[in-house]
């Protein structure tokens, strides 16, 4: 597993967010390409939701909750109706199951080769680690993940992979591992990534995908793509296996429209993926070409444990990526300062009750103390969440609980070093006042337009030991962001 | 396996109240409504916007568009599932022609013809699937020209699951918005990644 994701443990988060906030270029193109999405995406739901935009994801949220409260059912139907359809359905509860199950399959058929499409679960599993140990050759599909492959990085955002990287390293990298002439077009780059894996995709023995969504009552999957790779990488292998954990069921295709027209917005601001592909089971007598078998790998590796806890919340996550983009603290440490695949407040959520799930009694937190601390609590990653997790409240939560545990450190000596590092920039101010506007919302002290706030929680208090702060509670961040532009503070 | 596997669900699902006990309504979901009137200007426009071209002809004209479409071009894959839009297509395709029951030789052709199951006005969207049409022939050749007739515009999304449940029958269904696109490097957009740079939508009245 690439140390990036996968770090030993306990994990300190203070070494990568501290080099991360001091690497130039990072800043920009992180800082960059995520406000510029999250603009778009604001943009594209008020032109085609307006008022109905928050309507629609309390939907989206309902119909993903009524899921999971139901998911045994679900899981159920799903597995009798993908059966009925030829598809053959393994169940993994340890990432080391799920990598096994595929193996098997990958030795009985002799398989050499793989083409995989982006899939966030496989990460998490390490399948291609898994795969290249026991001499199965595979190539990741999707241009980022690609890039990121032969360069032996990791991802650092759910939805655009190598956000953290720019046109020169690829190039490098295409002239290093492809022996592809110099250039730093992106076209040209792309052109050169297009022609490697046309040939492979011919040749390859498996394909490999995540999936999006599990429709229940259709006993099939779906999967959503801009670059086509997915169709290519799974219709011309004989055998397709798709990875997918076990949220991603709803009840069928009666309840995908709220999660399709929100996923592309909220990620990407697109009406749609280019591709929205279902899969229905395996090639049949009367069709040329596709798969002749159709393995489903249905991965618990904690997620049955987040369910039965207090935060099944959390499970609703279609990983659209908006709350990364929106979120400040993302924005300057970028993916690879949470240690994991699940970067952004998402993250720094999922990936300790991920591990607490399946290693025990509060030793996720233990793992990641910092996780919970990385977030200024401002609340844009809930106005940005399609499917309205509270992710503040969680953070909240796990930081009470680790205080609660003595994990904490004594000063929150931690927590004010991160804070002190981010503030060496703009954006702290920008944070701050949000991340105030936000508690003081919580505390519900207000006064007419303004609210004092003698205690802030969190490090903000470090603040509010010598002084109170005046809030204004009313304003929402964009008037107040134009308003701090006009009069010639830090963008 | 699979039954210890989800006793476990069972019992995790159990371990918290259920907080939604019924689906809520999604009207909210739908942004066109069915009796809209001009769904065919409305599918060319969105369709337009999301990166193809849309060129209006009448059934009559269908021959000469496509050669015209096919003139610049060579090998050529025709995935049609309707009979008579097969026939045509193949007549236009000519020489061009390629045959279609081998998925390797996709891989070698310029163009893929295709039919559709059906269209979707809100986001410009065309639905093909495996049923009657070689898998992947709209995506592994670099251009795709897709016929469409209007009569199997859907006005939403919602549609295409409420009211054509069976377009979603075959092994393989996709729905296509726009051409293979990418901004994975530096977010700079780039079409045609793996699928196709272009899709020519001939848009039957
Ligand atoms: S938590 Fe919400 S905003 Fe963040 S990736 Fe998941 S669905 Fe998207």
């Amino acid at each position: 597993m690439n140390e990036l994701i996968a770090p030993a443990l306990p994990f300190d988060m203070l070494p990568r967010a501290r080099e991360a906030v001091r690497d130039v270029k990072l800043q920009q193109f992180v800082g960059n390409a995520t406000h510029l999405k999250d603009t778009q995406r604001g943009g594209i739901f008020g032109r085609d939701f307006g008022n109905d935009y928050d309507d629609l994801r309390t939907v989206a949220r309902d119909t993903k909750q009524y899921a999971l409260d139901h998911l045994d059912e679900l899981l159920e139907r799903f597995i009798e109706r993908a059966q009925a359809s030829g598809a053959r359905v393994h169940t993994a509860t340890t990432a080391a199951d799920a990598c096994n199950i595929a193996l098997e399959i990958a030795r009985h058929h002799g398989a050499k080769s793989c083409v995989k499409s982006k899939s966030m679960v496989t990460e998490e599993i390490g399948l291609l680690p898994a795969f290249e140990a026991a001499g199965i050759a595979t190539l990741e599909t999707d241009l980022g993940e690609f890039i990121l492959q032969i360069d032996g990085d990791a991802p650092s955002h759910i939805v655009t992979p190598m956000i953290h990287k720019d046109r020169v390293a690829t190039a490098k990298s295409f002239v290093r591992e492809l022996g592809a002439r110099y250039t730093e077009d992106p076209t040209e780059l792309t052109m050169i990534a297009r022609e490697h894996m046309r040939g492979v995709y011919r040749q390859a023995d498996l394909g490999v995908s995540g999936a999006n969504f599990l429709l229940a009552d259709e006993g099939a999957a779906v999967i959503c793509t801009n670059e086509g790779n997915f169709d290519l990488s799974v219709g011309g292998p004989p055998v397709h296996l798709v990875f997918v954990g076990i949220e991603k069921l709803i009840r069928g295709a009666c309840d995908l429209a709220p999660f399709l027209k929100l996923l592309a917005r909220s990620g990407t601001a697109q009406p749609l993926t280019v591709y929205t592909s279902f899969v229905r089971g395996p090639r049949r007598s009367d069709e040329h070409g596709g798969p002749k078998e159709l393995h489903y790998i249905l991965v618990d590796a904690g997620r049955i444990g987040v369910l039965a806890g207090k935060k099944r919340d959390l499970l609703r996550c279609i990983r659209c990526g908006a709350c990364l983009n929106a979120c400040p603290v993302y924005r300057k440490v970028g993916g690879h300062s949470y240690g994991s695949m699940y970067a952004g407040p998402i993250g720094a959520v999922l990936t300790p009750e991920l591990e607490r799930a399946q290693g025990g009694h509060d030793a996720g937190l233990a793992n990641y103390k910092d996780l919970p601390r990385a977030s200024s609590l401002c609340g844009a990653c809930y106005e940005a969440c399609p499917v309205k997790i509270d992710i503040p409240k969680f953070l909240l939560h796990d930081r009470a609980r680790l205080r609660a545990r003595g994990l904490s450190p004594k000063s929150e000596g931690a927590t004010l070093a991160l804070w002190r590092m981010l503030s060496q920039r703009p954006v702290l101010f920008r944070m701050a006042l949000r991340a105030v506007r936000f508690h003081a919302r919580m505390l519900g002290k207000a006064d007419g337009e303004q609210s004092w706030l003698t205690h802030a929680p969190g490090p903000a208090g470090a603040w509010t030991k010598s002084r109170d702060l005046g809030v204004a509670t009313g304003e929402s961040f964009r008037e107040w962001f134009k308003e701090h532009k006009r009069s010639g503070g830090a963008p | 396996m699979n039954e210890a596997f989800l006793a476990r669900v069972r019992a995790a699902v159990r371990a918290q109240p259920v907080t939604v006990h019924a689906v809520p309504s999604h009207a909210v979901v739908r942004r066109v409504a069915v009796e809209a009137r001009g769904l065919a200007e409305l599918f060319a426009k969105n369709a337009t916007a999301v990166g193809m071209r849309v060129t209006r002809v009448s059934d009559a004209d269908l021959n000469a568009t496509l050669l015209r479409l096919l003139e610049p071009h060579g090998a050529t894959v025709v995935a049609v599932r309707d009979p008579d839009l097969a026939a045509r297509a193949a007549k236009s395709a000519g020489s061009r022609l390629v045959a279609n029951d081998n998925a390797d030789a996709l891989f070698d052709c310029i163009v893929g013809i295709t039919d559709v199951e059906c269209a979707i006005a809100e986001s410009g969207s065309i639905v093909v699937s495996t049923t009657g049409r070689i898998r992947n022939a709209w995506i592994t050749p670099p251009i795709h020209i897709a016929i469409v007739r209007e009569s199997q515009i859907l006005a939403d999304l919602v549609d295409l699951f409420e009211s054509r449940p069976d377009a979603l029958d075959a092994a393989s269904t996709t729905i296509i918005t726009g051409p293979s696109k990418t901004a994975d490097i530096e977010g700079v957009l780039v079409t045609g990644v793996h699928g196709p740079a272009a899709v020519e939508i001939v848009l039957l009245a």
